[in-house]
């Protein structure tokens, strides 16, 4: 069951992001951006990554979406057409990702018992995790707890940079709007 | 079991929301399919939580639900007043 | 008693499932925006609903239960306000109804020639969309304050308004 939802949701993930890449009208990217969110939160809670979906959704599907909605504001609606022919960028991507899946071959098998992380440490966390923190799911105990201030660090960090783009989304704003005011002042 | 019927009937939708999603002539329509994916979204966490024994992050879902309504109340305000309406500048000229 | 409340969870699971899954297909075959918001918002009332009383029987009197209900309660009440919003800003944007005409085809109608008021209150904004105005900023002193304020040098008073403003020109086009 876990294995056909999984299945299901990465097709569609896949749909979704070539929609992404062919659709011209930036309004629908920023619409089918905050849908892959969402299908991505999915993905992460079947992989039991409760914490880890619930900020995907918030911050992929809630403030990105009115992020990029400021900056559109601000541009065109439009993608202009790509000036140069994509064949070289196609094969960049193409050979980057051949590697990244080459790199996997090295990696063990996803859930084997013998390697390192199942061996070492994270046995630790597995045994000590409920007793130290009384959460029931290890990976928010490990993320919120004994991580706290790395956690806390992230927080800061993507605070301080929604802040500094809302600032300069409304700087931008505030100066069209003086702009517009001595155009009707101008006026006859 | 009964949970996991229910999910396969909730993948379905979200396979066909997805579809309206891609297709969808408007914006609107892309929009309404989005809301639809939010929806999908929690009734899978529910239910997926039901059927492994664990509902207990269910308020995750309540989450989940503002943040839909947040999404495409936003996306749709932006439309109102944004480059694709009408109205020259936010403050100006609501209308 | 256990099999009752199973056999009940059955029902309203399935029942919910389907009523979900008709939402989905009207969503796809449905002519236009206004007939597909329609197709929707019976997953997001009915199905919802039902799936959502399916796992609050399996709950039983427990806190899940609480938080089920919070969940459609907040579905149900922002469901109801979002489509509302989406009709409206279709409406706003331009999109017409297939309605049938006289002959019974269907044909895409300006719902404001068929209901004149309409047009009357899409054009007046609701009240929370009433911005209050700013004290107007008049004089030339005062505004270079407010832009060196702002962060912007006074130098740019003297660059072409139209410079600053790209997209003016696309906006008035559309």
């Amino acid at each position: 069951m876990e294995q056909l939802i999984n299945m299901v949701l990465l097709t569609l993930l896949a749909l979704i992001t070539i929609g992404i890449i062919r659709v011209r009208n930036l309004f629908a990217v920023v619409v089918l951006a905050g849908a892959y969110s969402f299908l991505m939160a999915s993905v992460m809670m079947v992989l039991d990554a409760v914490d880890v979906a619930m900020t995907e959704a918030a911050v992929g599907a809630g403030i990105s979406t009115v992020l990029a909605l400021g900056a559109l504001h601000l541009t065109k609606t439009e993608e202009a057409a790509p000036r140069f022919s994509a064949i070289l960028p196609l094969f960049v991507a193409v050979g980057t990702g051949a590697m990244l899946i080459y790199g996997t071959w090295e990696l063990p098998g996803f859930g084997l018992a013998d390697t390192p992380m199942n061996t070492g440490v994270g046995l630790d966390y597995l045994d000590r995790s409920m007793a130290e923190t009384g959460i029931p799911n290890v990976v928010t105990s490990v993320l919120a707890s004994y991580r706290g201030y790395d956690t806390l660090g992230e927080t800061v960090v993507i605070f301080t940079g929604g802040i500094g783009v809302l600032i300069l989304l409304t700087a931008v704003r505030r100066r069209r709007r003086l702009a517009g005011d001595r155009d009707k002042g101008s006026a006859p | 079991m009964m949970f996991a019927a229910a999910i396969i009937a909730v993948l379905i939708a979200l396979t066909l929301a997805v579809a309206r999603a891609l297709a969808g002539p408007t914006a609107f329509d892309r929009l309404l399919a989005a809301n639809k994916i939010g929806v999908s979204a929690i009734m899978l966490l529910a239910l997926f939580g039901f059927m492994t024994g664990r509902p207990e992050f269910l308020d995750i879902g309540i989450t989940y639900a503002l943040l839909n309504m947040i999404g495409t109340l936003a996306v749709l305000k932006f439309f109102r007043y944004g480059a694709l309406g009408h109205a020259q500048d936010l403050d100006r000229d609501p209308g | 008693m256990g099999q009752v409340i199973d056999l009940l969870s059955w029902a309203a699971l399935l029942g919910g499932g389907f009523f979900y899954v008709v939402g989905a297909i009207g969503l796809n075959r449905m002519p236009d925006i206004f007939t597909r918001m329609h197709a929707v918002s019976v997953s997001e009332t009915l199905g919802v609903g039902l799936m959502i009383f399916g796992m609050l029987l399996q709950a039983g009197f427990t806190l899940v239960a609480v938080k089920l209900i919070i969940i459609v309660l907040v579905m149900w009440t922002t469901g109801a306000v979002a489509t509302h919003a989406l009709a409206r800003a279709a409406l706003h944007d331009g999109e017409k109804p297939l309605l049938a005409d006289a002959t019974g085809a269907l044909v895409a109608t300006d719902p404001v020639s068929l209901f004149p008021e309409l047009g009357v209150r899409l054009a007046t904004p609701l009240k929370s969309e009433i911005v209050e105005e700013e004290p107007v900023e008049s004089g030339a002193p005062e505004d270079a304050e407010t832009l060196a304020e702002a962060g912007y040098g006074a130098e740019e008073e003297d660059a072409n308004p139209d410079a600053e403003r790209p997209d003016s020109a696309d906006k008035e086009g559309q």
